[in-house]
C-alpha cells in the first residue's frame, strides 16, 4: 500500500480513461500525448458502445525522467477540451486498492 | 493480474454518480509544549505551531486528491485541548488565544480548527472554569475555531455540574449569534467518552497519548452504499448487510491508501481511519436515504433503530477488514441539518427528538445538529445532554450532543446555517422540566462494568 511516487508523481503507474462521443483520432492523440510525456503504455483497450459512445482505458508507466503527474494531467485536460470528451488520469493504486484484497 | 474495465469504470462511477469522496483529512498537532504563564506569548506560540505544521496541508491534499481522482472534501487541523495551556488564566486570555487560532486557521486555509476543548468529566480546574466562562464569547467571536467539552466517561461517570453549565453555555452562544440562527452552537460538541483521534468536526481534538503530529482520515460514502443497495432491492437483510460490508470495504481502502500517501508526503505518521458514514446535504449522499432503502417508509418511524444498527455494524465489519488502524468515532452519523432526508423526516414530524435519541444508542455519534426552540430552558438543554451522556457511559461508547436552540424560532420554523451545515426544522423538546435534577449538581457515579444483563 505504500506510495510509489515522489512529490511529482513521476515514476507512477497511471490509468487514463476516456469517455465521449466517438470521432477520428482519439486514440492517436491520447497515446501521442502519453509518449510526449514519457509515459510508457503497458495496456490499452477501447470500444464504441451503443453506436457512438467511445470508451478507452490506457495503463502506462510514467517514467522517472518524464513529465510530472500534474503536468501530464494539465496537458490531458487541455486535450479533453479540444476533443470535447472526458479524460481522467489517476494513479493505478486506487483501483487496485478498491477491488483487490 | 491487470485491472478489468469493469473494475475501472466501477470506481469512476462511484466518484461521478455516487459522491465517493474522502470527507476529511485532519492533521492532529500537539501543543502541550506551547504552554506558559503569559497568554499573549502562548497565543503566539500556538499560532506559530499551527502555521508551521500545517503549512503544506492544503496544497498536498489538493495534489493527492488529483492524482488519485478521488475528491477530498475537507482538510482540517485539530490541536491539543487548549484549556490546560494557560496558567492562571482569565476568560479574556482564552478569547485572545481563540482569536490567534482563528487567524492561523485563516492563514493556512482550513475552514475549521478543532481542539478548543476541555476534558472535565470528573471536575473542573480553575483554568477550565475560566475556559467555560469564555466559551460562548469565543464561539460567537471566532469563525473557524471549534470547541468540544467532555462531560462524562464510563470510568468517571457524568459530571452533572459541567452538564448544567453546558446548558447555559449553549443558550448563551445561541443568544450571542441570534442574527445567524445561533450558528455558534454548530461549532460546539458536548461529549461522553470523547476520543482523541476523531477527524470529524466540530468534535476533533488531538488527544493526550497521541504523537507530536498525525494525520487521521474520515471516510464518507453514504451515496456509494445507497447505490449498492439498489442491486439487492428484493434481497433479505443478510444480503443487505453483506452488500453494505462490501461497499464499506471499497470506500475504506480508498481512504486508507490516500491517507497513508498524504501522511507520507507531509512527513507525519498516519493515525487512524475513521469508518463513519458522514452525509452531506447533496442529494443522494444521505444516511437517511440508506435507512429508507432498507425498507422504511420514512426515517424516524418504527424500525429505524434496527435498520441503523444493521447499517452501522456492517460498515464497521467491512471497514475494519480494509484498514490496518481503525479509530476515531467510527459509526454512522445522523446529523439532521446536514442530511436532507433526515431533515425532511424531521419536518414531516416522523423523526422526533425521542427517536433520534434511541437511534444514537446504536450508532455514533449522538444528537448532531438538532435545532430546538430558542426558548428552550438551559436546564432542559442540560437534561438532553445528560440523557445522551448516560447512553454513552452505560454502553461504553462515544456519544455527543450538538444542539442549536434557534433564537426567536418555534417548532416547525426552519433554521438555516448555510454551507456544509445545511438547514433543519426546529423540532420539539419535552415541556416537562428536569430543572430540579439538574440543579442538584454532583456526579452520577461511574457504572458497574459487569452484571450486564
Amino acid at each position: 500500500m505504500s506510495g510509489s511516487g515522489g512529490k511529482s508523481g513521476a515514476g507512477a503507474r497511471i490509468v487514463v480513461t476516456v469517455q465521449g462521443v466517438d470521432q477520428v483520432g482519439i486514440v492517436a492523440r491520447v497515446t501521442t500525448l502519453l509518449a510526449e510525456c514519457r509515459a510508457n503504455l503497458t495496456d490499452i483497450s477501447q470500444s464504441v458502445l451503443g453506436g457512438d459512445l467511445f470508451v478507452m482505458v490506457a495503463v502506462a508507466d510514467l517514467l522517472p525522467d518524464g513529465a510530472s503527474f500534474e503536468n501530464l494531467s494539465d496537458h490531458m485536460a487541455a486535450l479533453a477540451e479540444s476533443l470535447g470528451v472526458e479524460i481522467r488520469v489517476q494513479r493505478e493504486e486506487i483501483f487496485r486498492a478498491m477491488h483487490r484484497v | 493480474m491487470s485491472l478489468t474495465l469493469h473494475e475501472i469504470f466501477e470506481t469512476l462511477g462511484m466518484v461521478r454518480e455516487a459522491h465517493l469522496d474522502i470527507r476529511t483529512v485532519t492533521m492532529g498537532i500537539n501543543l502541550q509544549d506551547c504552554s506558559g504563564p503569559d497568554a499573549r506569548e502562548v497565543a503566539r506560540r500556538v499560532a506559530g505551531r499551527i502555521r508551521e505544521r500545517a503549512a503544506r496541508l492544503k496544497e498536498e491534499t489538493r495534489r493527492v486528491s488529483r492524482e488519485y481522482g478521488v475528491p477530498i472534501v475537507n482538510a482540517r487541523v485539530a490541536v491539543t485541548p487548549v484549556a490546560n495551556l494557560l496558567q492562571n488564566p482569565s476568560p479574556d486570555d482564552f478569547l485572545l488565544l481563540a482569536k490567534a487560532m482563528d487567524q492561523a486557521a485563516r492563514e493556512i486555509g482550513v475552514d475549521f480548527l478543532g481542539g478548543f476543548s476541555a476534558l472535565v468529566e470528573k471536575g473542573t480546574t480553575r483554568a477550565e472554569d475560566a475556559y467555560l466562562e469564555a466559551l460562548p464569547t469565543v464561539l460567537a467571536e471566532t469563525e473557524r475555531v471549534c470547541a468540544s467539552v467532555n462531560v462524562a466517561s464510563t470510568h468517571a461517570g457524568i459530571h452533572m455540574g459541567a452538564v448544567a453549565r453546558m446548558g447555559h453555555v449553549i443558550a448563551e452562544a445561541a443568544r450571542l449569534t441570534a442574527h445567524a440562527d445561533g450558528i455558534a452552537c454548530a461549532k460546539l460538541v458536548v461529549f461522553a467518552n470523547a476520543v482523541g483521534d476523531n477527524p470529524f468536526m466540530a468534535g476533533a481534538f488531538h488527544g493526550f497519548g497521541e504523537p507530536e503530529c498525525a494525520v487521521n482520515v474520515g471516510i464518507s460514502g453514504p451515496g456509494v452504499v445507497s447505490r449498492a443497495l439498489d442491486r439487492v432491492a428484493g434481497g433479505d437483510l443478510g444480503e443487505v448487510a453483506e452488500t453494505i460490508k462490501r461497499a464499506a470495504f471499497q470506500i475504506t481502502r480508498a481512504g486508507e491508501l490516500i491517507g497513508r500517501e498524504l501522511a507520507s508526503r507531509l512527513g507525519v505518521p498516519f493515525g487512524v481511519l475513521d469508518l463513519s458514514l458522514a452525509p452531506t446535504n447533496t442529494v443522494g449522499d444521505s444516511v437517511g436515504e440508506i435507512l429508507e432503502k432498507i425498507g422504511l417508509e420514512q426515517v424516524g418511524g418504527h424500525g429505524s433503530t434496527a435498520a441503523l444498527a444493521l447499517l452501522n455494524d456492517a460498515v464497521k465489519k467491512g471497514g475494519a477488514f480494509a484498514s490496518s488502524y481503525v479509530g476515531g468515532l467510527s459509526g454512522a452519523f445522523i446529523p439532521v441539518s446536514e442530511d436532507t432526508v433526515m431533515a425532511a423526516a424531521a419536518a414531516a414530524g416522523t423523526l422526533t427528538l425521542a427517536k433520534l435519541e434511541a437511534m444514537t444508542s446504536v450508532c455514533s455519534v449522538g444528537l448532531d445538529m438538532v435545532a430546538v426552540p430558542g426558548d428552550t430552558p438551559p436546564e432542559t438543554l442540560a437534561a438532553i445532554i445528560a440523557d445522551e451522556a448516560a447512553i454513552g457511559v452505560i454502553n461504553n461508547k462515544t456519544t455527543a450532543v450538538r444542539l442549536v436552540p434557534v433564537p426567536g424560532k418555534k417548532v416547525g420554523d426552519m433554521a438555516r446555517f448555510g454551507g456544509l451545515l445545511g438547514e433543519a426544522p426546529v423540532i420539539a423538546v419535552h415541556p416537562a422540566s428536569a430543572a430540579v435534577m439538574i440543579r442538584r449538581g454532583g456526579r452520577i457515579p461511574a457504572p458497574l462494568n459487569a452484571l450486564k444483563n
